[in-house]
């Protein structure tokens, strides 16, 4: 891969948040104020985080429909684990492993039964979503302890620790994309399955890798979530399924598959993040905010596809 | 005497179902008892109509299928293999007629996908791109190996792919039509790489169907026909009857046959159509029982012309006459109830629903018309689906078979026989044989002049001179997006004559 090469559309990517944070910091008082915006940095680490899985699913044509319920659920294991007296670390790690396992079985599911990843994905997700509610009765908790909230919610040299952490994927995962054979074979697959079939390399391990790195970063986006609100609600996932989809599609990572950047879903999760912020605080009721978010993904991704259709008329003779 | 290396005894490949289980209990066969063998450094041509087995040994040789009946030997021992890789693993590369590339990738990223260089955890992309570099300089090819494949040109992708399967370090290699989509001076580049080839020791498979190719860069050429093995010849008693008279069983000449009137009624007329706003408004006319062939290069716009006609495409003004009726704006449903019909050039992806049985492709278009009242009777369904196979000939175990599971030319017919049912008078057929053998091309013929015989308007779009010459009773040629002559005269009809207008 060309690494971070800024073309005409990246380009129109990072103006269109130049332009979207003069607009709404010119139109909504506060919005400019570094609390408002290490708010919203810090509200799109998770956005960003469960992008980083997103991205490479959709590059193999796949997609996770899991976010909901696995976001949840783990986070609520989690946090069970936690309120009995488990160690920070132990009590994360169980949540890691839970998500992790959930996206291997969808790995599984796709690979060996050759089920659509839309629909294995929704089915875990939903099963995810049933085991957070029964773990606690659909009650929520909360009151973690001090150093996890923290993690949530501290900052450290004026920047959120989430910030810290979600660097670190996006870091973690752009040079797993473009430095190594797993990155190469991952686009390959997007791009043509029969040739790495032929060339013998293992589709289930890109599966199983692919789909479990996104069970783990949807995870540890839940236990951050958690710490960020010092709670955890059974349906706490919601959100963030449909705006890391959003994230990946205005980042510019294709439909089709085979395309994108990490780099530019983290974009694409800050302009989430803003968007939902600005609405926030223009006083609209966040039930607006998905019809928005929907909106947004299939703008963008019909603008993608009539592109690709004129390009193909285009070549044409005439 | 050179040493044979790679024999094949007794193969037969059956037709297999949807799950790729072969159906031993028909009498049709792929591959039926044949013979094959590579001897070290020579080109061994492969010949054979479509249909023949050429693909199908080949994929066979390359692990990508097993053969159902008969032994493979490599070096004198038994030997199977389990897929494409282990194929490679014993030094067999095979360079697809299809391009087998990923086009979001780069060109060294293709070559070595699945044997990336490496250091330590990363790729070592810097000598990925140094050595695929020389690769492509090493036989001539001036490539940047960081450029997209997707932006190269289709001969370019192919050079990509040929350097590829060369970089495995392999004794024989196939290449199945790899001069197809390749300029003259690439393809002097190519032979002068199979004749380096040759000399290093290395056999060559090679499938073409250009016979001028052939006497260039071939040792032996074996003929397959109907998935028997008719023979083996050496270049040196190369002759092109014989080689023909191999490939086809029979001679020409009986191909064409017409029996049919042309009548006064002009069934179609297109007055001033433009498929593009920047060509020339197109005049034409069909009339009952008439042929009309309409010739031109590919990209002439004969495709858009008839799609234009049934209304699956927009055009910049002109009038579309069909009976007298203006039929311009019409969607394609509405024209198929008037009897209009358009046989697409690709059956694959507009004219069958591969994965469904030959039963519900052969009536899909007439149910409406079958079953006015929504309720399909099955029974009935399928006397008629058993008529259309009788009377055009499709060979199939059942009306039950899947469509993915017939050959070219029993496709073809399907198509054929889904569109017959709906009682056409007017049938827009685009490259109606493309792909599919001789004796299938010489039934559609047969069925395309009974048609026109019973009074049926047809313009028949197509590439093949000898077909639009035969068939036609009046042609027009196309060029660049416009009508650039109209043959009326038989004696006209001459591929020379033809060709001088289409560049």
């Amino acid at each position: 891969m060309k690494g971070l090469k800024i073309s005409k559309k990246n380009l129109l990517i990072i103006a269109i948040v130049v332009a979207l944070f003069i607009i709404l910091g010119s139109l909504i008082p506060g919005f400019l104020s570094i609390k408002n915006l290490l708010n919203i940095v810090r509200q799109s680490s998770i956005i960003a985080i469960v992008a980083c899985g997103m991205t490479m699913v959709i590059i193999i044509k796949g997609i996770d429909l899991s976010v909901t319920g696995v976001l949840s659920f783990c986070a609520m294991v989690n946090g069970l684990l936690l309120l009995k007296g488990w160690p920070i670390p132990l009590a994360m790690l169980a949540g890691l492993a839970v998500g992790t396992l959930m996206g291997l079985f969808n790995g599984l599911m796709v690979e060996k039964l050759g089920i659509p990843a839309f629909i294995t994905t929704l089915v875990v997700g939903n099963v995810g979503g049933g085991l957070a509610l029964l773990l606690n009765a659909g009650k929520s908790i909360g009151g973690f302890p001090a150093p996890y909230v923290f993690m949530g919610n501290g900052t450290i040299l004026g920047v959120p620790v989430s910030n810290y952490i979600m660097i670190l994927f996006v870091v973690v995962t752009s040079i797993l994309m473009s430095k190594t054979r797993l990155g190469v074979y991952i686009y390959a697959m997007g791009g043509n399955e029969t040739v790495v079939k032929q060339q013998g390399i293992s589709t289930a391990t890109i599966n199983f890798f692919v789909y479990g790195f996104s069970g783990f970063c949807i995870a540890m986006a839940g236990i951050l979530l958690s710490g960020q609100l010092d709670t955890v609600h059974p349906t706490q996932g919601e959100p963030y399924q449909l705006d890391a989809i959003a994230a990946c599609v205005i980042g510019g990572v294709s439909m089709l598959g085979g395309e994108g950047k990490v780099y530019f879903a983290l974009i694409g999760a800050l302009i989430i993040g803003v968007q939902r912020n600005a609405l926030n605080l223009l006083g609209i009721h966040p039930f607006y905010q998905n019809i928005f978010v929907g909106i947004i993904i299939i703008v963008i991704v019909a603008l993608n596809i009539h592109q690709k259709r004129r390009t193909i008329e285009h070549s044409k003779i005439f | 005497m050179k040493k044979t290396i790679l024999e094949m005894n007794a193969i037969t490949k059956f037709i297999f179902d949807e799950h790729g289980q072969p159906l031993r209990g028909t009498t049709v066969k792929i591959l039926e008892d044949v013979h094959f063998d590579v001897k070290e450094a020579e080109v061994h041509v492969l010949v054979g109509e479509n249909g023949a087995g050429k693909s199908t040994l080949m994929k066979i040789i390359g692990g990508i299928i097993p053969a159902d009946e008969g032994e493979m030997l490599l070096d004198g021992e038994v030997i199977t293999f389990a897929g494409p890789r282990e194929s490679l693993a014993h030094g067999i590369g095979f360079i697809h007629q299809e391009l087998n590339l990923c086009l979001n990738l780069d060109v060294a990223q293709n070559i070595f996908l699945g044997r990336e260089r490496q250091k330590k955890l990363f790729i070592d992309k810097a000598s990925m791109y140094t050595e695929a570099r020389e690769m492509l300089l090493r036989l001539g090819f001036d490539i940047d190996p960081k450029t997209m494949v997707r932006d190269l040109s289709t001969a370019q992708q192919q050079i990509v792919e040929i350097v590829k399967v060369l970089s495995y370090d392999c004794r024989i290699i196939i290449m199945d039509e790899p001069t197809a989509s390749l300029t003259k001076s690439e393809i002097d580049k190519l032979f002068a790489i199979i004749h380096d080839l040759r000399r290093n020791g290395i056999s060559i498979i090679y499938i073409s169907h250009r016979f001028e190719e052939l006497k260039e860069i071939g040792d032996r050429i074996t003929v397959l026909r109907d998935g028997r093995y008719i023979g083996t010849v050496d270049i040196e008693d190369f002759d092109y009857d014989k080689i023909i008279s191999m490939m086809v069983g029979r001679k020409l000449g009986a191909m064409f046959q017409s029996s049919h009137q042309v009548q006064d009624e002009v069934v179609l007329e297109v007055k001033g159509l433009r498929i593009s706003r920047n060509t020339e408004p197109i005049n034409l006319y069909v009339r009952s029982g008439e042929v009309v062939g309409l010739s031109g290069l590919v990209g002439a716009g004969r495709t858009e012309l008839g799609k234009s006609i049934f209304g699956s495409r927009t055009y910049y003004g002109g009038e579309i006459l069909y009976m007298g009726e203006e039929i311009g704006g019409l969607h394609p449903s509405n024209l198929i109830e008037k009897g209009v019909i358009y046989l697409s050039e690709d059956r694959k992806l507009e004219g069958l629903v591969l994965d469904m049985s030959l039963k519900d492709n052969i009536t899909m278009a007439s149910l409406k018309r079958m079953y006015p009242k929504t309720k399909i009777d099955f029974k009935r369904e399928e006397v008629v689906a058993q008529e259309s196979i009788d009377k055009l000939n499709i060979v199939a175990n059942s009306v039950e078979q899947i469509c993915n599971t017939l050959s070219g030319g029993n496709q073809q017919k399907v198509v054929v026989a889904k569109w017959l049912l709906t009682n056409p008078k007017l049938l827009i057929l685009d490259e109606p044989t493309r792909g599919i053998d001789v004796n299938a091309k010489s039934e559609i013929y047969k069925i395309i002049d009974q048609l026109a015989s019973q009074g049926v308007a047809i313009l028949m779009i197509s590439s093949e001179l000898p077909e639009i010459i035969g068939m036609s009773d009046r042609i027009y040629v196309m060029k660049r997006g416009a009508i650039a002559a109209e043959l009326t005269d038989k004696r006209e009809f001459i591929q020379e004559k033809i060709l001088s207008h289409t560049l």
